[in-house]
């Protein structure tokens, strides 16, 4: 009997392990909304431009215009036919339903939101969720005088000729070329990760 | 009679406990595999992008520059070319490209600097913003405007008109004065004061989190 | 969730409160097992005890299903953990001296200490012996150095060197476990019985 007694913490720790893992599985749940691209993947997407679509190249036929401001804005005047859904709203189930819905029937879904800008994130999320038919309005909205105006909008476009602000600087230093104030590049010193030695063992 | 029974079972309870433990390995094999979330779920995500505080408007980093913030850190996300043109005071150039690589990880992922990201516009901004926020990267900002937002609102302020409020000829004197720190529309003889005021050559180095590896043994 | 401080549920501070939590539960799990005797921890290499292997195997397996399982509930981040680096022939070449060691002395570097606690006179012959190997090893650290540091294959595990799924491996080593836990016994039934 004294062998007996001595597997006795051994049965009660196994139980407790089958109990924990039994609970753990019995109360999973599969997670929803997994990643489906990778952040280079994202990355080199985001790179395309593919992404955004002009007005004018949208096919109503085989489009579905999705206005990714709230709801607010959205009474006020937007794009014919456009559904609305805040982008805080793009995970909720019936949202993913719909895209799901959409994605299978080979639509193209177009984003906008008062510029390229605002409609970015709620296709960024989406696209790295997997979906991979929605595009953005290359274009800025906005309301004006009850109509809703869409413009197109070139991105990433400075302002040209914006350093010539900065000649006010060379008008008497005798046709020097210096464009704009040289700005003093930061250095920032990164340390390498020290590798620990191994230690240890039994 | 219970007790000889329990005896029985009992004798066996080194054959029992093996095969549970065998239960449990095979248990491992037969479970469906499913693909796992990162450890920033697509809900922590657009919970973060709902957020507007990510945003650093051009006045509030116009100021942390001027009175020399030692917390930020500017980096430009154009192509070289562009920032070698013109960028802001102290930034460091990561073409949007680049962002992943892993070359510039310790200057982005690190909790010691505020992080302010721009680009032309917002949008590249944002785009990266998201693409490193996913990598739960933290204390990341993006300048509201970009460097077109930057001309716009410090180097070339609109001016008011008559009717604006107070506040708004206040900014306005602000960001002129701002544009001034900044290089714009500065008379011949304020060249050598101007390169007085470009601060040095700031080294600072970066310290990471030192994570100590568990080491095993017994 | 998991692992808690990477993962910055807890603070860094705790590694060292936690790691010595664990340190007081694992010296008294050994003296529990009655590791502190070096009869019992030789019995392994002569075949009348196998309570060593049994007690080691079976926590490794049951750490390592324990820790999957957790995996697979999304309880612990597996690929966070820390894998030790492996440093092929130092590996070998320490293994064996410690094998030795092991033999000769009755005790490993662990177990010494829990004896030493238990106040066992030829365990502090051990100790001073481990320290006299450290002094010897740092001083001489240049001659070693090629070994030390040499045939390093990174932070790799069998998943990563035999391109088997973590599941299978898992599986395997089990069944290693029992069949060496059944063998170990046929083996000890053999063996005239000692005492001690």
């Amino acid at each position: 009997m004294k062998e007996l007694e001595k597997t006795k913490h051994i049965s009660i720790s196994t139980v407790v392990f089958i109990l924990v893992i039994l609970i753990g599985i019995l109360t999973f749940k599969k997670p929803t909304n997994v990643y489906k691209k990778t952040n280079r993947e994202t990355l080199a997407m985001v790179n395309t431009q593919d992404y955004l679509v002009d007005y004018s190249n949208v096919d109503p036929s085989n489009s579905v215009f999705i206005d990714i401001r709230d709801r607010f804005e959205y009474s006020k005047g937007h794009i014919d036919n456009a559904l609305n859904m805040p982008t805080a709203d793009i995970l909720e189930a019936e949202s993913i339903a719909r895209f799901d819905d959409l994605t299978n029937k080979g639509k193209t879904v177009v984003f906008y939101g008062k510029n390229q800008n605002e409609a970015n994130s709620a296709w960024m999320i989406l696209y790295q969720l997997g979906y991979d038919n929605i595009k953005i309005l290359n274009s800025t909205t906005q309301l004006v005088d009850n109509r809703f105006l869409v413009t197109d909008f070139d991105l990433e476009k400075p302002v040209p000729n914006y350093l010539d602000i900065f000649k006010g600087n060379t008008e008497n230093s005798g046709g020097e070329q210096t464009m704009a104030p040289v700005t003093p590049k930061k250095v920032i010193a990164v340390k390498k990760k020290k590798k620990r030695k191994p230690e240890g063992g039994c | 009679m219970i007790n000889r029974n329990l005896a029985k079972i009992l004798a066996n309870r080194y054959i029992i406990l093996a095969s549970l433990l065998l239960i449990a390995a095979l248990g491992l094999l037969l479970l469906p595999a499913y693909q796992k979330n990162e450890r920033v779920t697509a809900e922590d995500l657009l919970a973060k992008v709902v957020n507007p505080e990510r945003y650093v408007t051009s006045d509030d980093l116009a100021h942390k520059i001027i009175t020399k913030d030692p917390s930020i850190l500017l980096i430009d996300l154009r192509d070289e070319k562009e920032y070698a043109e013109y960028s802001l005071t102290g930034a460091l150039n990561i073409p949007f490209d680049a962002i992943l690589n892993a070359d510039y990880e310790a200057y982005l992922n690190q909790g010691q600097y505020d992080i302010v990201l721009f680009s032309n516009d917002d949008f590249k901004a944002d785009q990266a913003w998201l693409i490193l926020t996913r990598m739960d990267y933290e204390n990341l900002h993006v300048l509201q405007g970009g460097i077109k937002g930057w001309y716009n609102t410090i180097l070339n302020p609109p001016e008011p008109t008559e009717n604006m409020a107070k506040e708004a000829f206040e900014l306005y004197d602000f960001r002129k004065a701002a544009a001034m720190y900044f290089g714009v529309g500065i008379k011949q003889h304020n060249q050598v004061e101007q390169q007085d005021m470009t601060p040095k050559k700031v080294v600072i180095p970066i310290v990471k989190k030192k994570k100590r590896k568990p080491e095993g043994g017994c | 969730m998991g692992p808690l401080i990477p993962n910055g549920i807890l603070t860094n501070e705790w590694n060292i409160i936690i790691a010595v939590l664990i340190g007081l539960a694992f010296g008294f799990i050994l003296e529990a097992s009655g590791f502190s005797s070096s009869r019992k921890l030789a019995g392994v290499f002569y075949g009348y005890d196998f309570a060593v292997l049994k007690v080691f195997f079976t926590a490794a397996v049951v750490s390592v299903i324990g820790l999957y399982y957790m995996d697979y509930l999304g309880w612990v981040d597996i690929s966070m953990l820390y894998v030790h680096p492996t440093y092929l022939w130092a590996a070998i070449i320490g293994g064996a001296i410690m094998g030795v060691g092991f033999v000769a002395g009755g005790f490993c570097p662990g177990t010494s200490l829990c004896a030493v606690a238990i106040g066992k006179l030829d365990a502090w012959v051990y100790v001073f012996g481990i320290m006299v190997g450290v002094f010897i090893f740092s001083e001489a650290y240049g001659v070693f150095e090629g070994l030390y540091n040499g045939s390093f294959l990174g932070n790799i595990t069998l998943v990563d060197s035999f391109d088997i799924p973590a599941n299978y491996i898992i599986f395997g080593v089990t069944l290693i476990a029992l069949v060496a836990f059944f063998v170990s016994d046929i083996v000890r039934k053999r063996i005239k019985k000692v005492f001690y």
